[in-house]
């Protein structure tokens, strides 16, 4: 069926190339785009029947998510209890949660869903500042006495338990930790932070309670509907061991025809397997239309909000001490030599400024060494670099992934706490990204936010935080601009710009299909611009409706 | 409850971590579980090797090997479950972390106990490592963090350098206790808990008066164990440290005792042995010191005579032994 020739009309097609920016109708054939343009001018291909399906849709490139994890898939194993409305992969919205009681009744509603009666019920995407107080272990032992109880916080830091979850991990008022928080009379509160945490459910409950994604295919479906309802059809896995096990599940995935999106994995690129560079070329082998490996990732810092990423002076805007070094600076340099010889394209996740500039060091010093044209390696967040750090990007032919959804979600938290007036202006810089030429995409680093490229766009239009304030209104960017960073954009970051990113002969025919055009509607209702469907390859993937 | 005592072990790439667990391993008469961060360094003699299962090498000496991988979490939760738990654990912390922080795992478990944060260092590196941009800051809290430094590579620095160095040290971590190596190449019993150690102390016989001192391999008391785990007796060693014992025929007011031991000075590296104090006259608890940092423990299953008796090691270039010997008596 796919190789037959079907001529789609629409409402308007966005197509992100240059030389025919909007169009009418597409011809598809055999999964790949056959030409552009009006009926007329595709008549020529096939004199069949128009097919009618998406007459009244707008049709843009199929979207790219450059930075997600199919981790998204496994979260919703467990209950979300986050501050604003999120979307579950079924389509199913799940309202913000805005006072303990909220949480309570949410938590007790799954907890009677729950089978086995000593089986933990975990929460995830909690958020303290949007709760009228702190959340403590009596609130939880109102959920359950008798099972674990643990809510994970959205900072990915910090944990909530219930008493039982303490008493199995032997956790008494005398356990002294600065990690585990106490209320002003010194009581515990059941807040544990960091590694504190993390051992405290390996002893309680044997691990963190995650599934290995290696053993779970249906939460890589998962993920891929979760992606492929928002209008995305590539979407990364951006850090990934790529056990062979692992491996074995995305190959078998998307392998099945109704699997909406392309996958492309990043290897973590700090493995210790001594044969990682072969490793990969080993599974590149395995490359198809729907899987793609190449990519390396690399971490080199951690997170603004949790004061784990590497800042340069003056360092954070409330005086607490530099952030961790993931990947020693000389140590970064050897790895992306290891990735950069081998010819593969290494991302590097680098958040505050200063481990922006130790990987442009990097990078600056493994191309004398080595030069080689068209590299792209590409820095991921990037959010507080400087305008003369986007003219080095520039300059190194490096490309960039920022974090557009962070100016929404940590925007007002930035201004207070972590960068303060002025360098907040600056954050996740889309404007002196387009100004120096640096190619760039956006991202949302699901499940750290909501996977949805309108969104993002939305985000890095308006500029708008959570509290409703514009954070530095001269970098915000025009809808195009925008539209094109979540196709074309992220495309050239993958180097799949030749197959996806634009509606182009040649290309997969690959869409999103949209209810409402982006271009028209008022750039503050991007975010509410209505996703009716996919097509990847010429197959049709209508979103589920709610 | 015995508790088992953790060691970290931490430093910047290249201080010479890898080494010192290497020599820790072949030099050890108790069962111990390292836990590293990358396999492929760590040196194992084949012939030590007794079998090799995932991330766990055992060791036909006892000791157990295991890859940190992704989660130290799990890997230390994971060496505490063994079914023949360790003697000691220790932990390579990574060259970027601070090991203060994994040492906090330590207290979080009542069967842990933190023996001691070893730091090492390069030496010849020190000055130029906490003057760069970009882990300055790093490195000067890896040395606050430490109870025990160990200047390492002391051979490959000139005296200025080695001026340098010391004058770093001086400045970022004015309270740690410091011992020059090579190779990182530093008797056990400094860094590690040596255990077994304890009963032949409580059991010999009180040396004469307050206590005794040696300062080298000619010494002939028969209370100097110097050869004591039968491993090679590293003459270098015995000419850098100098050991020292300590007594006491009353009770000592732990209180008295406290200020001591916060008090001592920086040449006193190590002190283990069982101390009567005024809380309980009738048994006496265990002292352990690891460089700066010191443990009294009630709750040991140690069978023995209710006395006072403490060794110290010591660095031997300048250690008044008499001075630290009438200090101790003078707490009774």
């Amino acid at each position: 069926m796919l190789d037959e020739t079907v001529i789609y009309k629409a409402r308007k097609i966005i197509t992100m190339n240059p030389d025919r920016p909007v169009a009418t109708h597409v011809a598809v054939r055999g999964g790949r785009i056959l030409g552009v343009g009006s009926l007329d001018d595709l008549r020529g291909w096939s004199k069949r029947d128009v097919d009618m399906t998406l007459a009244d849709k707008v049709l843009m490139p199929g979207m790219v998510e450059g930075h997600s994890h199919a981790f998204e898939g496994l979260v919703w194993d467990h209950t979300y209890v986050g501050s604003y409305e999120r979307r579950d992969p079924d389509g199913k919205a799940w309202p913000g949660v805005g006072t303990i009681e909220a949480l309570i009744a949410r938590l007790k509603e799954a907890e009677a869903r729950l089978g086995s009666p000593d089986q933990t019920l975990t929460g995830w995407g909690f958020d303290p500042l949007f709760v009228e107080r702190r959340l403590t272990a009596a609130d939880l032992d109102r959920v359950s006495t008798t099972r674990p109880v643990v809510v994970q916080h959205a900072s990915g830091h910090i944990i909530n338990a219930n008493s039982l979850v303490m008493e199995k991990a032997g956790i008494t008022p005398s356990t002294n930790s600065e990690f585990i928080l106490r209320d002003s009379e010194g009581r515990l509160t059941g807040e544990f932070a960091g590694q504190v945490g993390r051992f405290m459910l390996a002893k309680a409950i044997g691990g963190t309670g995650l599934a290995d994604l290696g053993d779970r295919p249906d939460a890589v479906r998962r993920f891929a509907k979760a992606a492929q309802m928002t209008g995305v059809t590539t979407a990364t896995d951006l850090h990934n061991d790529l056990s062979e096990k692992t491996v074995e599940t995305f190959r078998s995935v998307t392998a099945e025809d109704d699997f909406p999106i392309r996958l492309v994995p990043a290897f973590r690129g700090t493995h210790t397997r001594e044969d990682a560079v072969a490793y990969i070329g080993s599974l590149q082998r395995y490359n198809s239309s729907k899987l793609r490996f190449g990519l390396v990732k690399l971490i080199a810092d951690g997170s603004i909000q949790g004061f784990t990423a590497r800042l340069r002076w003056p360092g954070y805007f409330n005086g607490s001490k530099n952030g961790l070094w993931y990947i020693a600076p000389d140590e970064l340099k050897g790895l992306v030599k290891r990735y950069h010889e081998a010819g593969l394209q290494v991302h590097i996740h680098t958040n505050g400024d200063e481990a922006t500039e130790a990987a442009l060091d990097a990078i600056e010093h493994v191309l004398a060494d080595v030069p080689r044209r068209d590299h792209r390696h590409t820095l991921q967040h990037c959010q507080m670099a400087s305008a003369a750090q986007f003219r080095r990007m520039a300059a190194l032919g490096v490309c960039v992934n920022l974090f557009a959804n962070h100016i929404y979600y940590w925007g007002d938290a930035h201004l207070a706490h972590t960068m303060g007036p002025d360098r907040a202006d600056r954050l996740d810089a889309c404007a002196t990204a387009l100004a120096t030429g640096v190619p760039f995409a956006m991202h949302s680093d699901a499940p750290v936010t909501p996977i949805g490229p309108l969104f993002t766009a939305w985000c890095a239009v308006n500029r708008k935080t959570l509290s409703g304030r514009v954070l530095g209104a001269e970098q915000r960017i025009s809808v195009m601009d925008a539209l094109r960073a979540m196709t074309l954009g992220a495309a050239y970051t993958l180097k799949m710009d030749a197959d996806i990113g634009s509606i182009e002969v040649g290309k997969f025919a690959d869409f999103a299909v949209l209810e409402d055009d982006p271009t028209e509607v008022n750039p503050e209702a991007l975010k509410d611009v209505r996703v009716w469907g996919t097509v990847v390859g010429g197959r049709i993937f209508p979103a589920p409706r709610t | 409850m015995v508790r088992t005592p953790v060691t970290v072990i931490g430093g910047f790439l290249g201080a010479g971590k890898t080494t010192l667990l290497n020599h820790l391993l072949r030099h050890t008469d108790q069962r111990l579980a390292v836990l590293v961060n990358d396999f492929g360094e760590i040196n194992i003699d084949a012939e030590l090797i007794a079998s090799h299962d995932g991330n766990t090498v055992n060791l036909s000496n006892g000791c157990i090997c295991c890859s940190i991988g992704d989660s130290l979490v799990e890997a230390l939760i994971g060496v505490m479950q063994q079914a023949e738990r360790p003697e000691h654990i220790v932990i390579e912390a990574s060259g970027v972390a601070d090991p203060a922080r994994i040492a906090e795992l330590a207290t979080l478990d009542a069967s842990l106990e933190l023996n001691a944060v070893v730091v090492l260092t390069d030496a010849p590196r020190l000055p130029d490592l906490v003057r760069d941009k970009y882990v300055g800051d790093v490195v000067e809290q890896q040395l606050q963090s430490a109870d025990l430094i160990i200047m390492n590579k002391i051979d490959r620095l000139s005296a200025i350098d080695r001026r340098d160095a010391t004058e770093v040290l001086l400045r970022l971590a004015p309270d740690a206790r410091v011992i020059e190596a090579v190779n990182a190449s530093v008797p056990g019993e400094l860094v590690l808990d040596a255990g077994r150690d304890l009963d032949a102390l409580a059991t010999a016989p009180p040396s004469s008066g307050t206590g005794s001192c040696c300062h080298g391999p000619d010494c002939n008391d028969p209370d100097h164990h110097h050869d004591h785990h039968g491993h090679d007796h590293d003459r270098r060693h015995a000419n850098l440290f100098a050991t020292c014992t300590l007594s006491a025929d009353k009770p000592v007011p732990r209180a008295a005792l406290a200020r001591f031991l916060d008090g001592l000075p920086k040449d006193v590296l190590r002190l283990k042995g069982l101390v009567l104090t005024d809380e309980n006259p009738s048994r006496p608890m265990l002292l352990q010191m690891v460089g700066r940092r010191w443990t009294l423990d009630a709750d040991h299953r140690l069978d023995v005579a209710p006395k006072t008796r403490l060794v110290a090691i010591a660095v031997a270039a300048e250690f008044d032994a008499a001075n630290l010997q009438r200090g101790f008596a003078a707490l009774q």
